[in-house]
Order: C-alpha cells, then structure tokens, then sequence
C-alpha cells in the first residue's frame, strides 16, 4: 500500500519550460490545464463524460513546429480541434496574444479563427467536392471580407477615408498595414505589402495637408483581389491557376491536400494545426506534401502544430514533440532527445513498437498489453499504470514481473466487467446475490494465472476477488485487487518532471529514489518477464 | 477463367508450393477503358513461410488478394494466368472446393464483422460452415480461438457484440473467425494499416505465433515499409500491376535493385536526416489500360534508358547465385548488366535520355502533379476506376 | 523553383501514361478540355449552337408569349383584388386593380397559338357543316387537334431544355464530369422513373394550360351558364336554335342509365363532351382541367413550404446538435400527435368568411394547414442525412475558419440534402394530391363550385354502379394515375441519387485501383 500521500505539491518541476528554437521569452500561446469533455447528457442516461483532453499544459514557441504524437483516443484531435475553436473547452485556458482564446464570444473567436489555420486529415473528405477548389481556396476570404486593407500613414496626423479601406487603428489586423502612405515635405509615397496581390498602380492617393486627410480609392475590387489571392496561393502549393475552376474529384489525393493546405493559408494565418495532414498518403506523395510544408514554413514564418500517429514523419519534421497518453500530455521535449534517449515508458513502448529498420529506436520491442482504458473511465492515479511495463511494484509481496502483469490484467478484467452491459437476468442475479456468471470469471483467472505460482496470501486475495466478481460486484473485485496490488503508480498523478532543456517528462520513477524507466524496462525484459 | 492452356497441365503445376501464381491477369472492363489491374503477376507461397506484397495504392495488391479468393465480380474477371493452390488451378473454378483451405483477413475489421451478431456467433457460423461443429462444440471452439488470439475473458467476449470491442480486439476476432476455418493460408490485406502502432505490434507478434503453432502461411499485403520488413521472410514489390522485384526480404531491404523500390525506401522519412529535404518520385502511378508494352515506371525512373520505353523488362536474375532473386529492370538484363551507380554516373554509356532530376540531390519538393491513386483508402478498397476520383 | 506541372496533368482521364488512354478519351467529345471549343458542335450540326437553341427558344415562346403576359397580369389583378389593403394603401387600391384590368383586356386581345380564339371547337351544324369550329373541322377533331397541340409544345419545351442541358454538358461547361453527371445518368436509365417524370409532366401540363385544354370554359360552362348563350342544330326543327348555356346542361345531366352523356360522345345539343357530363349537366373534361389547377397548386405550395420549414429545422437541429436538436424533435413529436384532419376542418370552417379563406377558393388556406401540421414528416426523413452530412469534414473546415453558420448550412450542407429533399417532396405531393381529393370529396376541402376531383368523384358517388359511372371513375383512375407518377419520380430520383445502386464506373472502381 502505497505510503506517500500523493499530492500534487509534490511536483519537482516547473509547469512552464521555456525551450523553442530561438529560445524566446515569451511564448506564442500557451496551454494551462485545458480540459476538454465530451459530455452527451439525454433525458434519460448520464453517462460519464468522455475526457478527452484532461489537464494538457504546454507552450508553443514563434515559429517552431511541435509535434504531438499519440495513439488513437489520446486526445491529439480533440486538442488541435479545442485551440481552433471548433470544440469548447471544459476547463482551463490557452493564451495568445494577451487573451484567452477558450472564451472568445462570437465575434472574437471569429477573429481568432483568422489567425490560426487548420490542415485535416482526409484530403477526399476535407473539400466540398460541389464547388470547385478555386472556391474553396476562397471561401474563408469571403467569409471575412478579406482584404481589410489597413492604410497607415507616416509624417502627418491624418485621418483616412476611402470606400475600401480601413485606418490602421480600426483594422484588425493593426499590425500589419496593407497600404503606407509616407508623407514628407511636398509629396508623398505610397507603398502596398508585398504579399497583397495589388500593385501601386492600383491604388490611387490623395492627401490633403490643410484638412488633415488621406484619401485612398482601390481600383481593383475585392472580388479581383481574393481571386488573384487564391491563384498565388495555388501557386504556393505547387498547383496551377487553371485549377481554380477544377472540382475536387479531378484531383489525386495529394493535390487534394495541397488545396487544404492553400486553404488554411488563405487568410495569412500565424499558426498552423495540421491535423494528421499525410496519414492518409502514400509514402511518396507524403513525402512531397512534407517537403512543401516546410518550405512553406521556412518561407511565410509559420509555427505548426503536427499532430501525427506516425512517428517517423512527426521526428522528420517536428522541433519539439510531446506525447499524449489518455488525454495527457505524458513527455514533451526537443525531438531528437525524445526520440533516442525516451524518459516516459509510454514514448519508450511507442518507439520500440514502430516496425522496420527505418524506426528510431534501436533497442528491443516492449509489448504493450491490451489497450489504453476508456476516456470515460481513466485510473485514478497515473493514466498509463494499466499497461506500464516500467510500473513501481510494491516491496511486498515478492513476485516476477509476469505475475505482476497478470495482476494488472485481471484487474483490467474487472474493471472492463463492471462497465460492461449485463443482461437483466444477470443484473437481477446480483443483486438478489445469486452467482453471475461463474464460469467466465473463473476461465479468464485460470487463462491469466493458472500458470503462475502464488503464494498464499496473495491467491487468497485472488480468490475474494473472484467471489465478488461472480456475484455482480465487479468493481470492487477490481477496487480491491488495486488497495492490496496496487502502489504509487496507481494512487498519484505524476507532475512533470524536468529533464532540462525544455524537456519534461510525468512518470514518477524520475523521483530520486527511483530508479529511471529505461534501465528498469531492460531488466524486467531480460528476467524475462 | 484461366484463357490459356499454358499452366493448364498438371506436369508443369508445382505441387511443392502451396500456393503458386502464375502470370494473373485481372481486368477490369468499364463504359470507358479496361483496366488491367493485375498484369501478369507471379509469385508463390511455401508452406509455413510468409510471404509479403507490398506496393502503393493502384499498384494492385488488393485485386491480387480478391483474385486469390475468387472475389473479383463483374465488370472484373480474371482473363489469363493461373492460381495453383496445391496444384489444383483455381481459376477454374474450383474456389468453393477449397474455402476453408483459404482465409482472409481484411483492412477494416469494423467492417468484416457484422454488427448484428454477436462475435461470437460469427466465429461459430464459419465453424458450422467449415468444420461440421455444433452447438455446445462450436461454442467452446469459438472460446478458444479467441483465446488463442490472446483476447482475455474470452468466455464473457465470445457474446459480445463487435461495436464492444477495441478496434485491436476486433482484428483479433476476425482473425479468430480466419483460423476457425482451419486454412493452410492466411491471406491478409491490410490487416493493421487501420490500427494503432502498439496494436499493430502486438497483432504482428500474435500472426508470428499463430505462424509457428499451426504451421499457417501467411500472405501479408501492405503498403507499410517497415511492416514488411518486420514481418514476412520473403517480399514482392508490386507496382502498376505488375511485379517489379522478388527477393528474401532482408536483402531487399538492404540493397534493393529495382529503381522503384529504392524510391520508396528512400520516401520513408525514417531514411533521411531530418534537417534534410526528403526524396521524392516525380510523376504519378499510371493506371494501366492495356497489355504493357514498356516499362511502367520509366517515365518516373531517374535510370531510365530509351529502350525502357519500347521493351517490357522481364524479371532477371540479381544478387548472388541461388539467392532467387529477380527484377524486372532493364539495367539487370543481359544488354547490360549495369547497377545503379553506373547508369547514374555515365549516362552516355547507355544511351540515357537525359532525365532533369538527379538521383543523388535531393528532389524538390514540388515534384509533377501527382495520382489519383496515390491515397490510402481506410475502408480497403479503392474507388478510383477511370476518370472519376 | 520548381518546374510548372503540367497544366493538363491534373485532368480526369487525360493524364494517365501512355498514349493508349489519350487517344481514348479524346475519342469523347468534349472531354478534351480546350480542343472541343474549336470544332463544331455534335449536339447540334452548327458552330455556334448556342445562338442556334437560343433561337430556338425564342420561336417556341413567341406563339404563347401572349398567354404568359394574359396570366402574369392577371396574377397581380387578382392578388390586389384580393389582398387586404390596410390604411393608406386602400385609396390606391382601386386605381391599381382598375390599371392591371385594364392591362389584362389589352393583353387578352393578343393572340396565340393555343388558345381556343385560334383553334376553336365550340361550333355547331347548320346543315351542311360546322360553323365556328377550326377550319370547319367537327368539334372532337378541332379539339383533338389542339390537345394535340398543347402537348406537342410542351413537349417541345421539354426537348428544348434538354437539349440545351446536353449543349451546356458537352461543350459550354469547362468540367468534364461532376457527380451530378452521374445521378442524371442513372436516371435517364431508370425506365419506372421515367415513367413517373412523363406522367408527373403531362399534369403539371394539364394544370398549366387548362383553360386552352379543356373543350369548353369554366366561366361559360359552369359558373355564369345562364349568362352565355349557345347555337345548336335542332335535329327536331332541323336548324340552327339559340339557347342559354345553363339550359342545355339541363337537357345532358349524367344521372344513371337512362338519361346520360358518356364520354367520348355528343350531348343533344352538339357538344361534344371527351369524358362526358356531371349529373348537373356540366362538362366533365373541363371540370377535371380546371381541378387539375388547384390540386397542383395546393400541393405545390404545401410541399414547398413543407420543404422550406422542414429542412431549415433539420439543417439547425443538425448544426447545432444538443439542445437544438432535442428541441426540435419534441417540437415535431407534438405536431405530429395533433389530429390533422380536425384541424382542417376546425380552420376552414373559421377561416371561411375572412380575405384569407378567400384567397382561391379557401385553397390557400388549405395548403398552409397541410403545410404546419404536414412538415414534420419531411423533417423526419431529412433529418438523418442532415446529421450526417454535419459530420463531415468539410463542414468542420468551414467552421475552422470562422465561416458563419447559416452560410455553412447553406453551402455546405444544403446540396447535399436536396436529393432527399427531392424525393421526399415528390412523393408528398402525391399524398397531398390524395389528401385534397379525400377531403373535397367528404365536402370539406376546396369549397364549391370550384372544380376538385375529389369532389367529382364525390358528385359521382351515387351513380357508380348505373350507366354513369364514368363520373366517379374517371376522376378515380386519374388521381391513381397521377399520384403513382409522383412515387415513381421520386423512385427515380431516389435510385439516381444512391450511390449503391449499379454504375458501372463505380463498381471498377471498388476493385480497379489497390
């Protein structure tokens, strides 16, 4: 029984790291205990809600790409989903640009929404394949009345007019002007952004020095100005401008994400969540769409966020890495680190699952056992303590790793159980105290410890286990297989703990009485667990 | 339909090989073209070894495996070559003489099992179908093959419905229902593509093991690199229909002969450093519509020579002698016998159209436009047929 | 930089390797991209087809164009007679009907092609031949003739437009193929569907030129009949009589064996009656037009607004999900449980005396009362693809980027569901039609004397096992006729939409790539 107290004043390290390519002070957003739950309440059921982000702290650095890698059910989606705006989060907060971006009203978020792009999964399911790609390319431009085409005006105190555009002050975008009129002495100059597909030329100024206003016409319209927009950003991506008027089905899989990709980048976003952008490519044709996110990145000074299951791609092109575990954020640290020296026991097992001698990892595979818990229904303690293999046991009783497992499996058996759906007759059974089921119970005992020899103590316990389980109550069979099996690992959530460099790691064997995962993992494999 | 006579008799049939293919030919006859997705594929399965087929979307390894199992319908068939399954052709339609003897597992194990029956119920359907068992038989068989396939509580789960089970589960109870049949085969398309990296270690361990204890060949199609590598004794590059190279597999990865195949290794991002631009193939993946007259990967080959356009390479002998080793490479051909290095450094020599792309530095990212069939597709089959996605 | 891709490369069928595949798709007119704008049309032998069916178009309107001005004008005459005009309008009011009358006269003396001034069948014997008749031609040939003709030219219409759609597919429009293409081919090959296209056209025909269909008028023959006079060829006097209109529908009742006017045949005064005499007297065939027009209305405006509400609330339910959906699905549940039929009649009974139980005979309010208690159903079915549709991952793109909700529904979700919307609509229109008849013929619906089949049928009831029985059947036969063309239209629609259902392109798909 575990002796610690478990609290979370126990954290060694801090929750912010600084790390990032250029070591930046201050973060492009920031990510504080957000927590995202699905909760599908009917009149009649209350189930318990899916967590699927719970409690996710991290920064994102100007102009870096972090990965997130994690199976499926880990939450990845949801937490790209969550800063786009497009679920609401529960709890918590993400920071950019001064406010919290979770609890923007309408319009707000709308603004925000400009900012951040976002690249899906499925190039044959993310374009409505009843207008043609120019059309969609354009469609977030004329969802926002893009260009707002902010005039500054240096050298005079001026207030601008004009039908098509705003004042700097008022724009939305007040960092950036479309349009600069640099007054000086008798004239005046007038420069248009570069990125803004509008020349000098079409624009016409003119400036009234005794009434103290600048008058800017715009030749081209608006309509003209997003169309030129989307051919540039065909272009970009390596498409053409006859591809304006294609429909999506004309396109193979790849064009199809290019034109995602245009998409998200209609609107001179700063940030990029790239949703699983190549899983669904061929390896060749992922590795040209890897090549142009990058090249793209380079060139506009984008940050992304590469949300991935594949980890070769994520370690290709990501700077950082975290990775999550049941909604948990469980490592997070500069990608080479992570990839050849991994802290956490689940990175370690991700690894070393990869196939092929293309993988990063070089050591011997870990097998997993059964599969992560249900968001509904997470350990109480550390999320990954059901299928660790770097587990702390307790001192007492003395057993191999292999009846430890099978302990946890049984367990995991149990608690499956109790969350199953019985049938009424069994339900009725139990409750009048009858025996449910007996012969299943027992089977799957015997499948998981027939083998094994306990000692008595601990085959009692077995068998009070076993007696609740067949007479319906199998949660606490599961309950007290965890009070007598159970350690630190299942009662505490771990804090980050801090490798340095930015490198954090939630696993309670990096406390210093512990010993690290790695070393323990190879030990119990070799003893031949 | 078998149309030729050649593999006709039984004297030239193998009957050492469990399963031997030889020159398949499936089309596919649409409105508007043919389709020849499958275009003379050979190859052959031992008893107890595991064989893999490896090649992009449109490369036709799926048709492969449908053809196999006598799964193609119209407007596709089966227009030449043979299947030989012990001996016995196939393609004559002999598939319902050897059902059983034959099992496949397929991408989407949601959508193999049907969602109205318990799984339990459908391991047993296979079992009544099959092996004769009934009733009280059936059912303790049906729990020890998912015991077998390592589900735990297997008594409880054999009455679960599939939608119950994790996705890891569910592939381990369609290939319990595979195993009910009691195949000498296992045919699997895809199996893990659908899961998780974990999951599919541990359904790649559960195929080993299930290799060895009943003796099982295993044909294991894929367009996962790494999964081959890890998983199947001898390999199968397939592309554009055709096989383009046979060799064991360590050596195919390690020194792969075929220019496609040493695109695609170099695709995996894995081979390159990460603060260097990945190698890319130029072009797109051609959907055959007639019988090849060239090579299909010459307009995408930075090796290619003029008379990659008008000869159709066969296979050739490479590596080392007894190795059974082929490419279907022009480079490896009697007219030349060149590798590689030689063909990139001396162009001339060979008569070499010049190609833009240098096969050392690294490609541009923004290569030619790509395939339609360069996706994926999650549910195991492609939709893409002629001109439409 | 990298080099241009091929700007034919991204195309369909172009693109494949090997010229085998572009030789063969060029083979298919207008499939490759630019080359078809050089040569010459093949749906129409001319290098500029376009002005050709423009042409066209313009040669079929102008024989009708005076029929099309007679209705529009008398549309707006009718809505300011009847609608309600509050304060400072009714000073106008007067002075706008008495101008759009006058409008009306004028347009009415302009001439066309389809009407019963130009080929008249109203004549009598005098003898030796017909007077008043086209061209002296005896009164069903005349008839005939122009029922011919009416259907002749809308069938031209219809050939028109789809010629015009085969020009816009093959040459005019730059896609080769979109997914639209495939639904219309799958229902040009669905012979049921077809069926129920031709049937559901030759109705809404029907109902459109009624007044030119029909071998007399409703005004002459049934509402004023004592106010228009008649010839006729006394076979007693042996000569030309005069008598009122409402006289002689006395003397041709249909009421049982012995005294009746069967169809296809000439009642005692020389009119010629196609399906024969009501027991007033009155002309059937005309009745029946004249009752096409207001089932077609009613059903059209009921499922239209039907439509309106129904997929508005599946669209919002389906947006937001949650509490909307919830909502929604109490709000239908509770709708659906009021008794329909009760409702009706309480309504129309209320409503009769005010403007809007005015509006066309009480049909208005009609259609508005199938409409709110007749929504739900619609809603039901449109339900599950709206949901399904809000899944995909285009509509999450959509909202990723800030696009506002109602342009979402609007475009992201909204043609996905019309195909429903479709079939839904077309096979409630036949219920609608039915319903209608029902409740005319319990003497609820439509009120009289306006023509309705149901109440055709109704009047008809007590003949039905004498020699009159043509005056419940043939009203009967049609509603069965008509109604099944609307289920099989939507049959078809249904089965073209489908993506299950055969194409052989889709099939070779499933198998011709991985």
């Amino acid at each position: 029984m575990s002796d610690f107290a478990g609290t979370s004043e126990g954290a060694t390290a801090a929750e912010t790291t600084r790390g990032g390519r250029d070591g930046d002070a201050e973060p492009f957003m920031s990510v504080r205990d957000l927590r995202t739950y699905y909760d599908e309440q009917t009149l009649l059921s209350r189930d318990p809600p899916v967590k699927a982000v719970d409690g996710v702290s991290f920064d994102v650095y100007d102009g870096e790409t972090l990965g997130l890698v994690g199976e499926s059910g880990c939450g990845k989606t949801t937490l790209g989903r969550t800063l786009v705006g497009l679920e609401s989060a529960t709890d918590g907060t993400v920071e950019a640009e001064g406010r919290d971006v979770t609890d923007l009203s309408g319009g707000e978020q709308r603004e925000w929404q400009r900012r951040v792009g976002m690249v899906f999964q499925d190039p044959e399911e993310s374009l409505n394949d009843r207008q043609t790609v120019g059309e969609s390319i354009r469609e977030p431009l004329d969802a926002h009345d893009w260009p707002f085409l902010p005039v500054a005006v240096e050298g005079m105190d001026a207030s601008v007019s004009g039908s098509a555009v705003t004042s700097l002050d008022a724009a939305e975008s007040a960092d950036r002007p479309d349009v600069t009129v640099r007054v000086d002495g008798d004239g005046f100059e007038v420069s248009v952004r570069e990125k803004l597909p509008l020349t000098r030329a079409d624009v016409s100024v003119s400036v009234d020095r005794d009434a103290g206003t600048v008058s800017v016409e715009v030749e081209k319209s608006k309509g003209e100005i997003r169309r030129d927009r989307v051919f540039d950003l065909l272009e970009r991506v390596g498409l053409n401008e006859e591809h304006y008027y294609r429909y999506p089905h004309q396109f193979s899989g790849g064009q199809r994400q290019r034109v995602g990709i245009a998409r998200a980048l209609a609107l001179e976003p700063e940030f990029l969540v790239l949703d699983e952008p190549v899983s669904a490519l061929d390896v060749s044709v992922q590795a040209r769409i890897i090549n142009l996110l990058e090249e793209i990145q380079d060139e506009l000074g984008l940050t992304y966020l590469f949300i991935a299951h594949d980890l070769a791609v994520v370690r290709h092109i990501a700077d950082r890495v975290a990775v999550m575990y049941l909604g948990n954020v469980v490592e997070l640290g500069p990608a080479e680190s992570v990839y050849t020296d991994p802290s956490h026991p689940y990175t370690l097992s991700l690894l070393s699952a990869i196939p092929g001698s293309g993988s990063p990892w070089s050591g011997e595979r870990v097998q997993l056992r059964g599969a992560p818990p249900s968001p509904r229904d997470p350990p109480q303690g550390c999320p990954f303590a059901t299928r660790c293999p770097a587990k702390i046991r307790p001192d007492e009783p003395d057993l191999d790793e292999a009846t430890w497992r099978a302990l946890d499996e049984l367990r995991v058996v149990f608690r499956t159980r109790s969350r199953a759906e019985f049938t009424t007759l069994e339900t009725l059974k139990g409750l009048v105290g009858a025996e449910v089921d007996p012969e299943s119970v027992e089977e799957a005992v015997d499948d998981l410890l027939g083998d094994s020899d306990l000692p008595p103590e601990v085959r009692d316990v077995v068998d009070e286990a076993v007696d609740l389980a067949t007479h319906g109550d199998d949660a606490e069979a599961a309950d007290l297989l965890r009070e007598v099996f159970g350690s630190r690992c299942d009662e505490e959530h771990p804090q980050p703990y801090d490798r340095g460099e930015g490198w954090q790691s939630r696993c309670l064997r990096h406390e210093p009485d512990h010993r690290e995962a790695a070393p323990t993992i190879d030990e119990r494999e070799r003893d031949g667990a | 339909m078998s149309g030729d006579a050649s593999g006709g008799t039984d004297v030239d049939a193998p009957e050492d090989s469990l399963l031997r293919v030889e020159n398949l030919r499936t089309v596919f006859h649409t409105e508007r073209e043919e389709i020849h997705a499958v275009d003379g594929v050979s190859f052959e399965v031992d008893e107890g070894e595991t064989v893999g087929l490896v090649g992009e979307s449109g490369s036709g390894k799926s048709v492969t495996a449908r053809s196999i199992l006598g799964l193609v319908e119209e407007p596709g068939r089966i227009e030449d070559g043979a299947i030989y399954y012990r001996g016995e052709d196939l393609t004559d339609d002999n598939w319902e003489a050897h059902r059983g003897d034959i099992a496949i597992v397929f991408q989407d194990p949601g959508g193999a099992l049907n969602p109205v029956y318990t799984v339990g119920n459908q391991i047993r359907e296979a079992l009544r179908i099959h092996q004769d068992l009934r009733g009280s038989r059936a059912r303790d068989r049906a729990v020890s093959l998912l015991e077998e396939v390592g589900i735990p509580d297997a008594r409880r789960r054999v009455d679960e419905y599939p939608h119950q089970l994790s996705g890891g589960m569910q592939q381990r109870a369609v290939i319990a229902m595979a195993l009910a049949c009691d195949p000498d085969l296992l045919v699997c398309d895809e199996p893990t593509t659908a899961l998780d990296v974990t999951i599919q270690a541990q359904i790649l361990d559960l195929l080993a093991d299930l290799q060895r204890e009943e003796d099982l060949a295993i044909l294991f199609i894929t367009h996962d690199m790494g999964v081959i590598e890890d998983a199947t004794d001898r390999v199968n590059v397939i592309y554009a229909g055709e096989v383009v190279e046979r060799a064991p597999t360590r050596e195919l990865f390690e020194n792969p002969q075929h220019p496609y195949t040493r695109a695609l290794l170099d695709s995996i991002p894995g081979r390159t450093p990460p603060d260097e631009q990945l190698p890319t193939i130029e072009g797109e993946v051609p959907t055959p519509t007639g019988p090849a007259t060239d090579c299909r990967f010459a307009p995408r080959c930075p090796a290619a020579v003029d008379a990659c356009r008008t000869v159709h390479p066969e296979h050739y002998a490479v590596g080392a002698e007894g190795t059974d080793r082929t490419a279907a490479c022009l480079l490896h051909g009697d007219a030349h016998h060149h590798s590689f290095e030689e063909a990139l450094a001396d162009p001339e020599s060979l008569g070499r159209h010049g190609r833009a792309q240098d096969w050392e530095s690294r490609a541009d990212g923004r290569g030619r436009s790509e395939s339609r069939a360069d996706r994926q597709e999650p549910n195991g089959s492609r939709a893409d047929g002629g001109d439409r996605r | 930089m990298a080099d241009a891709p091929d700007p034919d490369a991204a195309d369909g069928p172009a693109n494949t390797a090997g010229e085998a595949a572009a030789e063969a798709t060029n083979a298919t007119p207008g499939r490759a991209g630019s080359a078809a704008h050089t040569r010459a049309s093949t749906v129409l032998p001319t290098r500029s087809p376009v002005l050709v069916w423009a042409a066209l178009g313009v040669a079929l309107f102008v024989p009708e164009a005076g029929a099309l001005l007679d209705f529009v004008v008398g549309l707006l005459a009718d809505t300011a007679i009847a609608s309600p005009a509050p304060g400072p309008l009714a000073s106008v009011k007067p002075a706008v009907v008495s101008a759009l009358e006058g409008v009306e006269s004028a347009v009415a003396s302009v001439p066309t092609l389809l009407s019963r001034e130009t080929i008249p069948n109203g004549g009598y014997w005098n003898g030796q031949r017909w007077v008043d008749t086209f061209m002296g031609l005896s009164p069903p040939r005349a008839w005939g003739l122009r029922v011919t003709l009416v259907y002749a030219y809308a069938f031209a219409w219809a050939g028109w437009a789809i010629l015009g759609y085969r020009l816009y597919r093959r040459e005019i429009r730059t896609v080769a193929w979109t997914p639209r293409d495939d639904v219309v081919d799958r229902f040009r090959g669905h012979t049921w569907g077809k069926f129920g296209l031709v049937v559901v056209f030759m109705f809404v025909v029907m109902a459109v030129f009624a007044p030119a269909l029909g071998p007399t008028t409703v005004e002459e023959n049934m509402r004023n009949s004592y106010s228009y006079e008649m010839n006729y060829w006394d076979q007693e006097t042996k000569s030309v009589e005069t008598t009122l209109i409402g006289e002689a529908n006395l003397g041709s009742q249909s009421t049982g064996t012995n005294q009746r006017v069967m169809p296809f045949s000439y009642d005692d005064y020389g009119r010629y009656h196609p399906f024969g005499t009501l027991p007033t007297g009155r002309d059937l065939f005309t009745f029946i037009t004249a009752g096409s027009r207001i089932s077609l209305v009613i059903g059209l405006l009921s499922v239209g607004l039907s439509a309106l509400m129904a997929a508005s609330l599946a669209l919002t339910s389906a947006y937001y999900k949650g509490k909307v959906d919830l909502a929604s699905v109490l709000l239908s549940d509770a709708i659906m449980a009021m008794p329909q039929l009760l409702l009706l009649i309480m309504l129309t009974t209320v409503l009769a005396d005010t403007w809007i139980g005015g509006i066309y005979s009480g049909a208005f309010v009609l259609a508005l009362i199938f409409a709110f208690t007749g929504w739900t159903y619609m809603w039901r079915a449109l339900r599950g693809p709206a949901l399904q549709v809000a899944e995909r991952q285009w509509v999450d793109a959509a909202r990723s980027f800030g696009q506002r909700p109602s342009t979402v529904m609007r475009k992201h979700m909204l043609p996905y569901i019309t195909g429903y919307l479709l079939i839904y609509g077309s096979m409630t229109l036949g219920g609608a039609i039915i319903a209608i008849a029902g409740l005319s013929f319990l003497g609820l619906g439509v009120a009289p004397p306006t023509p309705e089949w149901g109440r055709a049928i109704n009047l008809g009831q007590d003949y039905v096992t004498t020699g009159s029985w043509h005056i419940s059947l043939i009203p009967g036969i049609l509603i069965t006729i008509v109604v099944t063309g609307f289920n099989a239209l939507g049959d078809g629609i249904r089965d073209a939409i489908d993506p299950q259902s055969d194409s052989a392109g889709g099939t070779a798909g499933r198998g011709g790539g991985a």
